[in-house]
């Protein structure tokens, strides 16, 4: 398996202090530092072990996670930081009506180094930053963006592919309100040559502002409504990147009974994707994409979670170090 | 030709908010109507939610006695409010039937002055008796689904936070809720979704047009020329209003919106308030949007915006969607 960056890194100062709101705040530069970083955590993992010991991370999760706030947590100590969470805001005085401001107020108080945010609204985590004198890292809000999924994810396609330039890939599912779509999307606009194919249904399309974002960087994009002309492209993609269709979405849930079976990823698709595509997903799956594909080498979705560690250790220390 | 009669006609504002009675130190009637008049506009709406709020024929009487009194009565109407109470309701009703001058009822999901939040099941009180009473006119909808708030993420000192307090999913499921009300008890009267604030909003409306429900909407002012952009300030608090400001994608898209002709009104939802109560406790919400009107039917002709399209959405559409306007020129 091709790494990217295996030299041993001169130390970044791209992401000291730095809050993470969006994909859209780091440039090329800072993705692929990032990276080598990322490949640092399992070349050398003594190099990560206590660096950060006088350091404490405030996980603020007001919406459920397993995945993001373990990862996080596990990079936190790894580091040796020493880490305080709020993880049921039913537990918390959030409960009885605290202001996001005044809870971010009384965690900076208590000495938190950086806090990770995951909070429902779209805009909370660029609102706490403002008022954060600490850095804050976005881990979702509300459907709007989840940028260190997309380093996790732009990393997994880089270690798997050798790289992102010259990318085409295809997104399919509920891409509306998937934040992960529209992080990765952004993230990807600072390579080159690359090709996005947005597969869902006019309902669920990617929202107007990632493509407003898209039309100014000059990114080929296409919105694929058909499923004969989405076969038709995922022939040649490099990635197929499938997000879960939300039931709840649909007005008419006859529309989503119809659509459910179009939008299942199995063996039949993979049979007509490239031998060396992958399949990429942020999890959790439902019934989007068939266990059966598991334990295919074109079944990305396990290293991408499993990879998310290595990136999050590394951001850690790139922004506190 | 319609056409022909462009800066020639009087324009309607389907939403104002004139105050007087209890709060005649933030506005009244006569000083409404004649700001409207300043800016071309020759027939207002009246909201219902005053000081006190207007429940039916009684109060209308009273409030059309106070715009006589004030010299204005000729381009004043008014809505009667919409309560889970039967009675109530019935007398709004007659209010309408009897009153040429009532142009329609109005329904607060969200809570207001005077007047509490509904609850679904009392939403559904109000769609069963309308529509066992045969009321066949407009019920005006303020679409704001109350439990999505998230009111702990408001914060004076950074007004854009008043949009992650109020999102635009209070809206949109709201909207679907009134929909499905409709639906469910043969509502036969006309729907009208006042100052909608999204782009899905206004894309469910729509759809459900194309379904064949009677059901339309209206932009404001403010909604169109204002976004949380210009809301970063501490200051820029005199900008909070219900539901709130917007990002500048969903600004630029109910522009856009507004000209295809999607929208079918371009209302002011003009609130006046005083100044202490807009910056400082209690905040309130509520925009002075006459003053800000031709600066958006000038955005609207300089993005596009045909003269029809104009006349459409500030007096055509209004002509045709409410009952025959008494006295109207």
């Amino acid at each position: 398996m091709e790494k990217v960056g295996s030299t041993s890194p001169g130390w970044y100062d791209g992401f000291r202090g730095r809050d993470v709101i969006s994909a859209r705040d780091f440039s090329r530069e800072d993705y692929e530092a990032l990276f080598r970083y990322a490949d640092l955590y399992e070349e050398d993992p003594g190099f990560y072990r206590g660096l950060l010991k006088d350091c404490i991370a405030a996980l603020v999760f007001v919406e459920p996670s397993t995945r993001t706030f373990h990862s996080f947590e596990t990079a936190a100590r790894i580091l040796g930081c020493g880490v305080t969470a709020i993880r049921d805001p039913s537990m918390s005085s959030i409960a009885k009506g605290e202001s996001l401001h005044d809870t971010i107020k009384m965690i900076e108080s208590y000495g938190a180094s950086i806090i990770i945010l995951r909070h429902p609204a779209r805009g909370a985590a660029l609102y706490a930053a403002e008022i954060s004198r600490v850095p804050v890292i976005n881990a979702g809000d509300g459907s709007r963006e989840h940028p260190t999924q997309a380093m996790l994810d732009l990393y997994t396609i880089a270690r798997k592919r050798g790289g992102i330039d010259g990318l085409r890939i295809a997104f399919l599912g509920d891409l509306r309100f998937s934040r992960t779509v529209s992080s990765l999307s952004y993230a990807l606009s600072s390579f080159k040559d690359i090709e996005i194919f947005y597969i869902a249904p006019p309902i669920l399309q990617i929202r107007r502002e990632v493509k407003i974002y898209l039309d100014d960087r000059g990114v080929e994009y296409k919105e694929i409504i058909d499923m004969d002309k989405a076969r038709e492209i995922l022939r040649s993609v490099d990635v197929l990147y499938v997000t879960r269709l939300q039931k709840e979405r649909f007005p008419d849930p006859s529309e989503y009974e119809k659509l459910k079976g179009a939008y299942t990823v199995g063996p039949e698709i993979l049979s007509i994707m490239r031998s060396d595509a992958g399949i990429m997903h942020p999890l959790p799956r439902v019934d989007e994409l068939s266990p059966e594909l598991d334990s295919k080498p074109n079944a990305w979705y396990f290293d991408q979670a499993r990879w998310g560690l290595n990136v999050r250790v590394a951001l850690l220390s790139l922004i506190l170090r | 030709m319609k056409e022909a009669k462009k800066n020639s006609y009087w324009r309607i504002d389907t939403h104002v908010h004139c105050r007087d009675w209890g709060e005649s130190y933030k506005a009244t009637i006569g000083s409404v109507v004649r700001l409207a008049l300043s800016k071309g506009i020759g027939a207002v709406f009246d909201m219902p939610n005053t000081d006190p709020p207007i429940l039916g024929l009684r109060d209308a009487e009273k409030r059309l006695r106070r715009a006589e009194d004030q010299g204005v009565l000729k381009n004043y109407y008014l809505y009667i409010a919409a309560t889970p109470n039967e009675k109530q309701l019935e007398d709004a009703v007659r209010a309408y039937e009897e009153l040429p001058r009532v142009v329609g009822l109005k329904l607060y999901t969200a809570p207001m002055k005077g007047l509490e939040a509904l609850s679904l099941e009392e939403q559904e009180v109000v769609y069963r008796t309308l529509s066992s009473l045969g009321y066949r006119g407009v019920l005006a909808i303020h679409c704001e689904k109350h439990s999505l708030f998230r009111e702990t993420l408001w914060d004076p000192l950074k007004p854009y936070t008043w949009n992650l307090a109020r999102p635009p999913e209070a809206e949109v499921k709201c909207i679907e809720d009134q929909i499905s009300l409709a639906k469910k008890h043969g509502f036969k009267g006309t729907l009208y979704i006042v100052h909608i604030s999204t782009k899905e909003g206004v894309e469910i409306v729509r759809r459900a047009r194309n379904e064949g429900i009677r059901i339309v909407c209206g932009v404001t002012p403010h909604h169109i020329i204002y976004d949380t952009d210009h809301m970063r300030t501490p200051e820029s608090v005199v900008l909070k209003t219900n539901p709130p400001i917007r990002d500048p994608t969903t600004a630029r898209a109910l522009l856009g919106l507004a000209i295809e002709g999607a929208v079918d009104f371009l209302e002011t939802d003009h609130a006046p308030h005083s100044p202490q109560e807009k910056t400082g406790p209690p905040y309130l919400s509520g925009n002075r949007s006459l003053e800000i009107y031709e600066i958006a039917v000038n955005m609207l002709i300089r993005s596009g915006a045909s003269e029809k399209t104009i006349y459409m959405l500030t007096r055509g559409n209004a002509e045709s969607i409410f009952k025959k306007l008494d006295g109207i020129d």
